[in-house]
């Protein structure tokens, strides 16, 4: 006897991400999912975000990672609220899923909050697959990584809003070709918006910000 | 190895339509459908598989996997293609402006089961 079912394999998790997501509309917080590699430098872009915008605004991050608390300690260090979620003593996920991200907005605090940035685990494959109701899902490729990596993880790039070309200051000791990353991750995403920066200088930091403040405008309806 | 989140999934929907079906003896296959867009290991999903359904009905059962080749339209001048890799432009026009209409999907599709009346497998039972 043969049972029709149609279903998605991952519907309870994308309901709940769009719970996720409409909750953190209502109070007003953008929601920003960080993805990338491991060492591409997604700790240092948050930290350098929040020490340009710390004055007028307020950040909360939770912290995705197998093992440690380190990157934790990093956020407190700036005053953010900051959640650790640490995968391994449940198999070591590769991937943070809308279930953790739910159990830990119970725990923040949120009140006040402009932006809540989700650092995902170092890993361009599985967190693609996981929606966890972000607003603005943005994958960050530094550039020793090379100028593959879009046709190589190709979802990961087809479901980002944003990709930041990280290091950049990097450029002149590698012989990654930009140009040719932007055409490869254009390819799989003609609307990928693309920026340069380096975390290290500074450099198109500004540009980042820019987009943040943006999409927080278009979130909460411009009310500010 | 997003992969055992995929299995947990799976045991936990068809488990769920499992509950309104009276006099079920277990599982024997269960059909899915994978876009190419994801990247799947069919080895790790079943092994993950079998992990998370020992001791239900869905012990044992077979995944049969069906791979969706990844198809667009040109929104332009409307041509239908097959992509080769993952260059998300129309090989007419050249425009960008395509629509994927298959290959996205991650869908548990339908799935077999035995029921306490029947004697095991259709196969067996003709034998007997």
């Amino acid at each position: 006897m043969e049972i029709k079912v149609l279903k998605k394999i991952l519907e309870t998790n994308e309901k709940m991400a769009d719970e996720n997501r409409r909750f953190l509309r209502e109070k007003g917080i953008l929601c920003v999912n960080m993805m990338s590699s491991p060492g591409s430098g997604k700790s240092s872009i948050i930290e350098k975000t929040v020490e340009k915008l710390g004055d007028g605004f307020k950040f909360g991050v939770i912290e995705g990672d197998i093992q440690t608390t380190l990157d934790a300690e990093r956020m407190a260090r700036l005053g953010v609220e900051t959640f650790q979620i640490n995968t391994g003593p449940f198999g070591g996920d590769c991937h943070l899923e809308a279930g953790w991200i739910r159990a830990a907005l119970n725990e923040m605090k949120l009140d006040g909050l402009d932006f809540l940035f989700i650092e995902n685990i170092g890993n361009l494959v599985c967190p693609a697959e996981f929606d966890v109701g972000s607003h603005l899902n943005v994958v960050v490729l530094s550039t020793p990584e090379g100028e593959d990596k879009p046709l190589k993880y190709p979802l990961m790039f087809r479901v980002s809003h944003a990709m930041l070309i990280n290091k950049i200051d990097l450029l002149p000791y590698l012989d990654m070709d930009v140009e040719t990353l932007r055409k490869n991750a254009l390819g799989v995403n003609p609307g990928l918006k693309i920026i340069e920066v380096s975390a290290k200088t500074g450099q198109g930091i500004d540009r980042w910000i820019e987009l943040l403040l943006s999409e927080r405008e278009n979130l909460i309806g411009k009310k500010e | 190895m997003h992969e055992l989140s995929l299995a947990k999934n799976i045991v936990a929907t068809v488990s769920q339509s499992l509950e309104g079906i009276k006099g079920v003896k277990r599982v024997k296959s269960i059909k899915l459908k994978v876009g190419r867009i994801h990247v799947l290991s069919v080895e790790a999903l079943d092994f993950c598989f079998k992990l998370m359904s020992e001791g239900t009905p869905l012990e044992g059962a077979e995944l049969e996997v069906q791979e969706v080749p990844l198809t667009a339209r040109c929104e332009k001048c409307g041509e239908e293609f097959e992509l080769d890799g993952y260059l998300f432009v129309c090989p007419r026009c050249g425009s960008p402006e395509i629509k994927v209409i298959r290959g996205e999907e991650l869908l548990i599709e339908s799935f077999k089961i035995v029921k306490e009346d029947e004697n095991g497998d259709q196969g067996l039972k003709e034998n007997t």
